[in-house]
């Protein structure tokens, strides 16, 4: 069994002076990149399967040079081979479109994508892998239970504190949610090592290539990227921390 | 052109996001949105509710689909994609939540139309729409154009626009849609449906006041100070889906999108960004009051009252001062 995970590698810490809109896309400057916290669980649960089903597990990403320390960090977890698609994008369509033509080439019967990429936050990449191969599709993922030659169970959220248990046909395309494993620690050692593994190439973005497949889900632009305004702004209580203090309690104390 | 809106099942009223959308969507001009249609599958659409949906929408089209496929997103996204798809033009909106999430990107990819996920607002103009949606944790917006000549998938953030729907007024046209045998289920079974059942824990539902924690407590040796706090308040403690993942409280705590929905009087957020997935479940608290050491976290967009500090000097602050008391 063959298992691709994809790992998006985010910027943390942005502020709007750091983000701009360039060639129809909307770009981050030189941040260093770690990975999504969603496909950091989704690492999880493929090194999982290597352990329970001896699957073969690769972990993908698309990303500029500097997001291979998301694969280092894959390696250093314990996947078996680790490639980089060239590109830079966070626009969805654009990112499935580019991964879809590696994962051609591996044939995983199973893919694991984080429920949403916490930059971009739509959630969309995994559900368009499945549409574009033609698998089976299962969001919010929370439990794997049983895997057969041709299906797996699982179980998935549906809000509410509702949760649903499917059976599904393999190959199919989970989308993990958080909290599905715990997450598992690296050593220092672990990760030192894995930078002597090397990363393998994955292709180039290239739009030419995807272009009819994805022109009609292209047909937006990204027009300027703004601070959430403050609707019902807060009044904010200022002082002392024992002024804070005070006051939050007389407000409470107030209210009820 | 013609807009739809999918209907989520809701056991109770119609679910409050198909209201928000169709009350903002009804404020387009006809001549732009086309009629406005509600899409609503299965069985679960009483007369009642049918009637919380007159005059906030054009006309209900029910689609009759077998039990065993309720909650089969496979088969909803195969009934959504051909009713959005039958004309040239069809624009599908619907709410970004689990179900949302899954059927908006399938209906896209398939009708090879642009899809605007997790949209807090949008203005139609001419052949243009101008959606707006949340990134990098809700801190930032950015503005799309979107070209609605082939149609498009809209998904909306709960709680984003306003319910506006009043007593029910006048007829509301109705079409039934038989079950067609090409929307079956090739690929994916329903085994069950469970629910976190509360039992005898505390029920936060019932709480007055939530002392509510987030990631920000940075870890679980903090929990005994938020208990007391919450003690001495007369509060239950709640908290964000982090908390939960990383196994500081079990997860009947948890507030939001796929844990509980919770309106006390006081919702003391104490270390919390306030994502969307989490606010959904708490926007209607009476007073909601947040401390973060981040000026800029969304949670103060929201919050009546507001403080900038760290908790973990704040909340034994707190402390001190109702023991001075
Ligand atoms: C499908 C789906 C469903 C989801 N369902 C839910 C749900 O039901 N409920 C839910 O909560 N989330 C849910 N989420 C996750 C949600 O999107 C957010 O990731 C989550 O709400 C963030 O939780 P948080 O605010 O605790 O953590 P963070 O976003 O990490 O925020 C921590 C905050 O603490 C502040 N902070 C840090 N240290 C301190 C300190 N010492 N003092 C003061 N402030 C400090 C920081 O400034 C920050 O604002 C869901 C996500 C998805 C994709
Ligand atoms: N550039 C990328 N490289 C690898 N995986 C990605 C990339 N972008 C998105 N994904 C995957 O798709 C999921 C959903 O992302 P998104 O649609 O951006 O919210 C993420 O959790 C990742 O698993």
């Amino acid at each position: 069994m063959r298992v691709a995970v994809c790992c998006k590698g985010i910027p943390i810490g942005l502020n709007l002076e750091s983000v701009h809109i360039a060639e129809g896309d909307i770009k981050s400057q030189g941040t260093d990149l770690y990975i999504n916290e969603f496909d950091a669980y989704a690492l999880e649960v493929a090194l999982d399967l290597k352990e329970s089903y001896g699957a073969e597990t690769f972990a993908l990403s698309l990303g500029p040079l500097r997001s291979q320390e998301v694969l280092y960090f894959s390696l250093a977890k314990g996947v078996d081979q680790a490639l980089r698609v060239d590109g830079e994008t966070n626009r969805p369509e654009l990112a499935a479109g580019s991964l879809v033509q590696i994962l051609k080439e591996i044939e995983p019967q199973i893919i694991l994508t984080g429920v949403q990429s916490t930059d971009w936050g739509g959630g969309e990449v995994g559900v368009y892998l499945s549409q574009a191969l033609n698998m089976s599709l299962a969001y919010a993922v929370v439990e794997i239970s049983q895997i057969s030659d041709t299906s797996i169970r699982i179980k998935k959220e549906l809000g509410g504190g509702k949760i649903a248990e499917v059976a599904l046909k393999l190959p199919v395309v989970l989308c993990i949610q958080s909290g599905i494993k715990p997450l598992q620690y690296v050593s220092a050692v672990k990760r030192k090592k894995a930078r002597k593994i090397q990363i393998k190439p994955g292709g180039k973005l290239n739009l030419k290539d995807m272009e009819q497949s994805i022109s009609g889900l292209m047909s937006y632009e990204f027009k300027e990227v703004t601070l959430t305004p403050r609707e019902g702004q807060a009044e904010m209580l200022i002082g002392t921390r024992t002024e804070m203090a005070v006051k939050l309690l007389q407000i409470i104390n107030e209210s009820v | 052109m013609e807009s739809f809106i999918y209907i989520e099942p809701s056991e109770a009223d119609i679910g409050p996001i198909t209201k928000q959308i169709a009350s903002r969507i009804k404020e387009i001009p006809p001549e732009l949105r086309g009629p406005l249609k509600g899409i609503a599958i299965g069985h679960h659409l009483d007369d009642y509710k049918k009637s919380q949906l007159a005059g906030l929408i054009d006309e209900l089209i029910i689609v009759d689909s077998p039990s065993e496929y309720a909650y089969n997103t496979e088969v909803i996204s195969n009934i959504l994609t051909d009713i959005v798809g039958e004309k040239d033009q069809g624009i599908l909106f619907l709410g970004f939540t689990h179900q949302g999430m899954e059927l908006g990107p399938v209906v896209g990819w398939r009708l090879g139309i642009p899809v605007m996920t997790s949209c807090v607002s949008f203005d139609w103009h001419g052949k243009e729409a101008y959606a707006q949606r949340t990134i990098f944790e809700g801190k930032l917006l950015v503005t799309c154009s979107v070209n609605m000549e082939r149609g498009a998938v809209i998904s909306v953030q709960k709680g984003a626009w306003k319910d506006l729907s009043s007593e029910s007024k006048g007829d509301l046209p109705l079409t039934t849609v038989t079950w067609k045998e090409a929307w079956a289920a090739e690929k994916t079974e329903i085994l069950a449906i469970n629910e976190d059942v509360a039992e005898d824990k505390e029920d936060i539902t019932k709480a007055e006041i939530l002392v509510s924690i987030g990631r920000g407590l940075g870890g679980p040796e903090y929990l005994p100070d938020v208990k007391e706090l919450a003690d001495s308040l007369g509060g239950m403690i709640s908290c964000t889906r982090p908390v939960i993942d990383l196994g500081w409280l079990p997860s009947y705590r948890q507030v939001g999108i796929s844990g509980k929905t919770v309106a006390p009087l006081i919702y003391l957020a104490l270390g919390i960004s306030g994502q969307n997935n989490h606010v959904t479940g708490m926007d209607g608290s009476e007073i909601i009051i947040a401390v973060n050491k981040d000026p800029s976290a969304p949670i103060f967009n929201l919050a009546n009252y507001g403080v900038v500090d760290d908790i973990l000097e704040f909340v034994p602050e707190l402390l001190r001062q109702i023991k001075d008391k």
